[in-house]
């Protein structure tokens, strides 16, 4: 089933392609900041902003709004740029990127832009306080509230033992308008998933806490529309997207490559002609 | 200049080229000299291999390496256990997350069951940079330093750095060690001699002095430059190297006080809870004097380049300049 137009499909294909060009030149502008995830999570985040989210970029305190918790704060350059495009801010600001007395600063801090929910970097507390935020929705507005509360983490990060603390907290309330997004790239820092500290099975894990599990390719919009629309949709337990992705996602040298979690500084000297998104 | 201390020599010659090293790569290379020695060394990693440089001795005794995955809190425990068959465990992380993440498990686990666990907590302090407030630990000396049985140390340098993990590995007690990112100047050499709890005078002008400073990091160098160029100014400031931040050399600091009645303490971390709250502590029931600190002042650190944010947070050469200044005048 597809409920997305064909030509809104393409408008946010188009808009991924520029947002991930914009990526790569804010990261290179500032020297340092994470790639991979970022741009593996690029269409997962044009997608929420450009179509999924109840949100209002002129008045980011809305109390209307969903909210977006972003548990993996390195992969923010993603975020900033997707937000900006959506007009929180100039994209020009883009350039301020991790310097000194930037808005957008190396992990999201939420008293420095307007926008961002809660600050992160440090991994593993995002949904914790993603089920605060849901607990407290319900207790103001009962079971049939209609704002919904995403969060995503990093597949590394999901090794973190609090994430389990949240996640059997999140089962036991059953807190059906919490819907995590796992970016699924299978890389961390020291190499793949599965060699430092293997994740899988993921879905029997997440299943055995009591959680409805979609999995979804982090490319397809179409696809992960659909999971969020059946997510939405769920009523007796929070949901959980695994969203496969591919680490650095149209940046053609560092696809795949866990290398580029992080972008070295060596890096930096690769011709410019090589940063051009492929896609 | 202390010539028994055989420090850098182009620290008074030519301070402004100062040879550069991590402070990082000091420590792994200790590691890997201490794990040549004593097979009972082991070290732990949560996903930081390279960036903490424990890559150097994984590389060489991989049997002797565990990788944790992301996962601090059980990092200290287990390192717990570990030690508990009889092992000397290294764990390595950003200090933000050990002993920032895992302080508990490291009270309980570590120190409470008195085991020889050492912490080598990286990324420590505002050099940190771009990365931003979250993950730069200026709290770290606080947390380390209210646990019993814990030893603390700071070094200025990557041979102070190198030097210090050999020792620290050779002590039956938990040892946390503080380190920062990225090249910083070499205030000492090869030959400069160590030992835990022993603080050196590291500059100590011709004589009555009439300020003492009390310095831990990497941050010797700036003092030192500030109290060489106050010297031809006409202050004569002592700069003394608190490398060893607890158990802290009491006749070292008493001696300063009584000597100058007035210390400036600088360090990157929080005034609270820090080197300068240790040495407070330590003068008040002894050697009152006059004190001023420079430090973190109950903020939180933020993204910019190192020497931007050494310059906001007053930790730059002029800023250490006048905070002495104003003291020597009072
Ligand atoms: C508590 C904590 N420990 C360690 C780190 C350092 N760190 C930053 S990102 C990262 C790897 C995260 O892996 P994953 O969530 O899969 O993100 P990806 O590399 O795929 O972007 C680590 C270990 C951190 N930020 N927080
Ligand atoms: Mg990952």
């Amino acid at each position: 089933m597809s409920y997305l137009h064909s030509d809104k499909i393409k408008i946010l294909e188009t808009k991924a392609s520029e947002i991930r060009q914009a990526i790569i030149d804010s990261v290179l502008n500032a020297e340092s900041g994470h790639i991979a995830g970022a741009l593996g999570m690029t269409d997962v985040f044009v997608l929420l902003y450009f179509h999924t989210l109840k949100h209002n970029p002129k008045d980011p305190l809305w109390e209307e709004r969903d909210r977006l918790i972003l548990s993996n704060g390195h992969i923010c350059p993603a975020l900033y740029t997707t937000m900006a495009y959506a007009g929180y801010f100039p994209i020009e600001e883009l350039k301020t990127l991790r310097k000194f007395g930037s808005r957008l600063q190396g992990h999201p801090h939420r008293e420095f832009l307007p926008g961002i929910e809660t600050s992160s970097g440090p991994l593993g507390s995002g949904l914790s306080q993603a089920v605060g935020m849901t607990l407290a929705d319900r207790i103001d507005r009962g079971r049939s509230s209609n704002r919904f509360f995403y969060c995503l983490v990093g597949d590394g990060e999901l090794q973190e033992g609090q994430n389990w603390e949240a996640i059997q907290m999140a089962g036991k309330e059953r807190l059906h308008n919490l819907i995590v997004i796992v970016d699924r790239n299978n890389i961390q820092i020291d190499g793949f998933t599965e060699d430092v500290m293997p994740l899988e099975p993921l879905q029997d894990k997440f299943e055995a806490f009591n959680w409805h599990v979609i999995n979804a390719s982090g490319h397809d919009f179409d696809d992960l529309d659909d999971a969020i629309i059946q997510a939405q949709a769920v009523f007796a337990k929070p949901t959980v997207i695994i969203a496969h992705t591919i680490p650095s996602k149209g940046l053609g040298v560092a696809e795949r490559d866990f290398r580029w979690h992080g972008m070295p500084n060596k890096k930096i000297k690769i011709e410019k002609s090589k940063w051009k998104i492929t896609i | 200049m202390n010539n028994e201390l055989y420090l850098n020599p182009k620290l008074f010659s030519d301070s402004e080229n100062i040879e550069q090293m991590s402070m990082l790569q000091g420590f792994g290379e200790g590691l890997l000299a201490a794990g040549d020695h004593d097979k009972r060394i082991v070290a732990l990693s949560a996903d930081l291999r390279k960036s903490t440089k424990v890559d150097i001795f994984a590389n060489e005794y991989p049997e002797r390496f565990i990788e944790m995955g992301i996962a601090e809190q059980s990092m200290a425990s287990v390192a717990s256990g570990m030690a508990a068959m009889g092992k000397i465990p290294f764990i390595t992380s950003y200090a933000m997350f050990s002993p920032g993440r895992n302080w508990e498990q490291i009270r309980t686990t570590i120190c409470y069951n008195n085991v020889p666990v050492k912490i080598i907590g990286t990324h420590a302090g505002i050099l940190t940079g771009a990365d931003g407030g979250t993950h730069q630990a200026i709290e770290d000396i606080a947390l380390a330093r209210v646990l019993p049985r814990m030893t603390v140390l700071s070094p200025c340098d990557a041979n102070e750095a190198k030097s210090m993990t050999i020792q620290a590995a050779q002590t039956n007690n938990p040892v946390y060690i503080r380190i920062p990112r990225g090249d910083t100047p070499l205030v000492t050499t090869k030959e400069t001699p160590f030992e835990i709890g022993k603080a050196k005078i590291f500059f100590r002008p011709d004589g009555d002095a009439d300020i003492g400073v009390i310095v831990s990091g990497h941050l010797v160098y700036n003092a030192i430059r500030a109290a060489k160029e106050l010297d031809e100014e006409g202050i004569r400031v002592r700069v003394l190297n608190l490398s060893t931040i607890k158990p802290i050399d009491i006749d070292a600091v008493v001696a300063l006080a009584r000597q100058t009645g007035k210390i400036v303490t600088v360090e990157d971390h929080q005034i609270a809870g820090g080197v300068g709250s240790v040495v407070a502590e330590t003068l008040a029931s002894r050697a009152p004097a006059l004190m001023r600190f420079i430090g973190i002042q109950d903020v939180f650190g933020q993204s910019g380049r190192p020497e931007e944010l050494m310059l906001y947070y007053k930790m730059d050469i002029n800023s250490i300049k006048s905070v002495i200044r104003e003291l020597y005048e009072n």
